[in-house]
């Protein structure tokens, strides 16, 4: 399954790249699109080209050749840990 | 101008701060901010990446502050990053200040994870920081800095004390080199890293031999271009293939999921998520950009914005051509002649370099106006929402969505509209753009299809205009495929692009922008404007007997020529009696609606007679038919741009790219009149054969000279 074939706002998980598609590869790894990242399909264009999607809270359109080889698959599961942390000394001034 | 040299001088121990980061981290306005208003805007060399330079005064010395393109990663697939890669790479940085946005902490943080690598002093600059605040996120920046071992400031580029805050910074964090490890990659490619890096043996690498070889498996060979022979390339790359294998995954890929996990190890320990908001932008998004409000919302915004600029910017054009006109024509004409200057010097200062002159400045309104809107459409944010509305069409045609805008702006003026393909990224696109822009029929020809269609067709004028304009996209489309796969047969470009909150314009941006834009054209287009319209010009006014001030009459070099022409003209419907359309042609290369003045001018000599305004429909009507009207019309619409165009144009593209667009839209121009003039009514046939042997040999042309335009766009 791949980002084009899915509803807009379903939760999903990046799980790979389609192999032999090193031409936008680059670009989208550079943008966050790795395994295990969480995405969301926003919403697709007007006229159906390119869609918007959400990753590690930012937003990103891209057209449907690109997103076709993003693998998916749908839930929330991404392996990570849960944001959050206990106290920290804070301040003003670091060392 | 050379940039370098001329600031080396000036600088105490040469310190060179770049400032890094992913475009929309504010990078520019704290550039603009540090350095004040001594900037210094240029090109990287080669390239038409704008490159900006300005000074900070340190106490150690006068440093030199150069602000690197907006970039989201080193490895270089554009032409930016290969800029802002091959400066860093070059030895000059002193400091690396990383501009990181703190509301979008995870995918900025990838590119300092590269720039960490460099083995350059570095400083971060954690910007926006109350847009993280107001996003609901809390970052530990000390932590940062411990965790990262560079300094770390939390600032806000839109503040004016953080200023002073940046300033104290530069001064007082300790310069030391930023290098970090920051990968703990799986044990097979250490081992790979490990071996390989002793093999490479160029020394003279700034950065450390392993991250050399991390760039290599990135997919950026140029590290090591020159420090392995091929040979154990080749051995290299099989045992690259056989990691892959080993590891099951492509080793860009897992380099990246690598960078990504150090990332997010990163942020899980210095930020908390106090709550999440629903952002402006996004709810704004929903309606922009809804199904099927979207593209209507799109067109009344761009009808709204570029109505307004053009407005206001023809409010002003006859003020500043009349004042101009005034100060460079008229009154250096009086006060040469009050010097009692021969009539040749007369001729050459007054109509030839202050006609050139005034020229430059009728544009000036329209550009600025253009300007501003466009630079508000982009600060703004809705400059990328347009892109992805329009996204889809401009596509077909192999060209990303932006390069809609340029086309739109077309319709109001051709100069700012070549101008404004800039915000293009690729070269390719940007070219292939300038050569659709002039089919977007501009306002300055529309006198000329008002004028001849109120003496053909006065009950459906609108129609036939429209008709001209609607001529105009589809061989604007029919150009683009016709590019696409003859002359700019390169890839299409990826679209891949950010959606960057909505924010309030900033005032002073804008109309620094806006400044730079109408000095670049005034400075360098200017130039060639005044060198056209001088030799057009000396050419009106020289006569054919050696006198001057022959302007628009019969004795001319150019209605000479003008004259001599015409026959060129005869299959679209001109005929030789009406060679003063054939001048007007000529006249109209200085600005289209230039055309009309000489045609009336020069009717109204031959006929002997002052006319009024009625009576100018009446001797168009002497001289065309409402078919060659209409040819005429069509040619008017296609062939070569004024002066000020292809001036714009020649800056963008170079001469010969200028050359074979201005050769392609005459004959483009030629073949369509005489085409349309044929068949409804000369009835001529051997005329239109003609027109599509051309045709032919135009597509065929283009498409041999597929490959030395390849060169240029990727020079």
């Amino acid at each position: 399954m791949t980002l084009i074939d899915k509803n807009p706002h379903e939760q999903c998980v990046i799980t790979g790249f389609a192999p032999g598609s090193k031409k936008y590869r680059a670009r989208l790894l550079a943008m966050g699109l790795t395994r295990g990242t969480r995405v969301k399909l926003i919403r697709r264009a007007p006229m159906g080209d390119p869609l918007e999607i959400e990753l590690r809270g930012f937003r990103l359109t891209l057209r449907r050749d690109e997103a076709s080889i993003v693998l998916i698959q749908i839930g929330r599961h991404d392996g990570r840990g849960p944001h959050g942390f206990g106290k920290k000394n804070r301040g003003k001034h670091c060392e | 101008m050379d940039l370098g040299k001329k600031t080396e001088e000036n600088i105490v121990n040469n310190f060179t701060i770049a400032l890094a980061g992913n475009p929309n981290c504010g990078k520019t306005s704290i550039f603009n901010n540090i350095t004040g208003g001594k900037q210094q805007i240029g090109n990287w060399p080669g390239v038409t990446v704008e490159r900006k330079e300005g000074k900070l005064a340190l106490p150690q010395g006068e440093a030199r502050v150069v602000d690197l393109p907006g970039i989201y990663s080193l490895v270089a697939s554009s032409q930016d990053e290969q800029v802002a890669r091959d400066f860093l790479m070059g030895g000059e940085v002193s400091l690396i200040v990383n501009v990181v946005d703190s509301s979008n902490l995870e995918r900025n943080l990838y590119l300092t994870t590269q720039l960490l690598e460099l083995n350059i002093p570095m400083v971060i600059l954690l910007n926006m920081y109350d847009l993280s605040i107001q996003k609901g996120l809390d970052i530990d920046s000390c932590l940062m800095q411990r965790l990262l071992s560079v300094p770390v400031l939390p600032i806000n580029a839109i503040n004016k004390q953080d200023n002073q805050a940046i300033k104290d910074f530069f001064i007082e964090m300790p310069i030391k080199k930023g290098y970090k490890e920051t990968l703990s990659l799986p044990n097979e490619l250490e081992d790979f890293l490990n071996k390989w890096s002793s093999l490479v043996v160029d020394n003279d690498l700034y950065i450390d031999k392993k991250n050399a070889l991390i760039r290599y498996l990135e997919g950026d060979e140029s590290y090591l271009k020159s420090s392995l022979s091929e040979n154990l390339t080749k051995q290299m790359n099989q045992e690259i293939k056989e990691l892959e294998s080993l590891l099951k995954d492509p080793s860009d890929v897992i380099l990246a999921d690598y960078r990504y996990g150090f990332i997010n190890g990163i942020c899980q320990k210095t930020v908390r998520i106090k709550k999440t908001v629903t952002s402006i932008s996004a709810q704004i998004d929903g309606v922009v950009l809804n199904k099927y409000l979207g593209i209507p919302i799109f067109l009344v915004v761009m009808y709204m914005s570029f109505g307004f600029a053009m407005t206001l910017g023809n409010y002003f054009v006859s003020y500043f051509d009349r004042f101009f006109g005034w100060l460079f024509v008229d009154s250096l004409r009086g006060l040469l002649e009050g010097m009692s200057s021969p009539q040749w010097i007369i001729s050459l200062v007054a109509e030839g370099m202050g006609a050139g002159l005034q020229t430059v400045a009728t544009f000036v309104p329209v550009i600025f106006f253009m300007f501003f809107i466009l630079s508000i459409l982009e600060d703004s944010g809705y400059m990328a929402r347009a892109a992805f509305i329009t996204d889809r069409f401009m596509k077909s045609i192999g060209l990303p969505g932006k390069s809609f805008v340029p086309k739109l702006v077309g319709f109001g003026c051709t100069v700012p509209a070549i101008m404004a393909t800039r915000t293009l990224e690729k070269k390719r696109d940007r070219y292939m753009t300038i050569f659709m822009v002039p089919f977007m029929s501009c306002g300055a020809r529309f006198p000329v299809y008002a004028m001849l269609t109120a003496s053909f067709f006065p009950q459906s004028s609108g129609l036939i205009v429209f008709s001209i304009y609607l001529l105009g996209i589809v061989l604007a489309i029919l150009t683009g495929l016709l590019l696409k796969n003859s002359l700019f047969k390169g890839e299409i470009s990826e679209f891949i692009m950010e959606l960057p909150p909505y924010h309030q314009p900033r005032f002073k941006h804008i109309m620094l922008h806006t400044w730079r834009r109408l000095r670049d054209f005034i400075f360098r287009a200017g130039k060639v404007i005044l060198l056209m319209v001088f030799i057009l010009g000396f050419f009106n006014s020289l006569g054919i007997d050696g006198s001057f001030g022959n302007e628009n009459n019969d004795k001319s070099l150019l209605t000479t020529v003008g004259k001599a022409v015409t026959p060129v003209f005869k299959p679209m419907g001109i005929e030789q009696n009406n060679w003063p359309a054939t001048v007007g042609l000529f006249t109209g290369i200085f600005a289209k609606e230039a055309a009309l003045g000489t045609m009336t001018s020069l009717y109204s000599q031959i006929e002997g007679q002052r006319i009024e305004e009625t009576s100018i429909n009446q001797l168009i009507q002497r001289y065309f038919n409402p078919w060659s009207a209409y040819a005429f019309m069509i040619f008017v619409l296609i062939y070569c741009p004024c002066l000020a165009a292809l001036a714009a144009a020649f800056r963008e593209m170079g001469a010969m790219m200028t050359l074979l667009m201005s050769v392609y839209l005459t004959s483009l121009a030629w073949i369509g009149a005489t085409v349309f003039y044929q068949v409804a009514h000369g009835h001529d046939y051997k005329w239109v054969i003609i027109s599509i042997f051309m045709l032919i040999f135009m597509v065929i042309s283009l498409r041999s000279l597929g490959g030395w335009a390849d060169k240029k766009v990727k020079q």
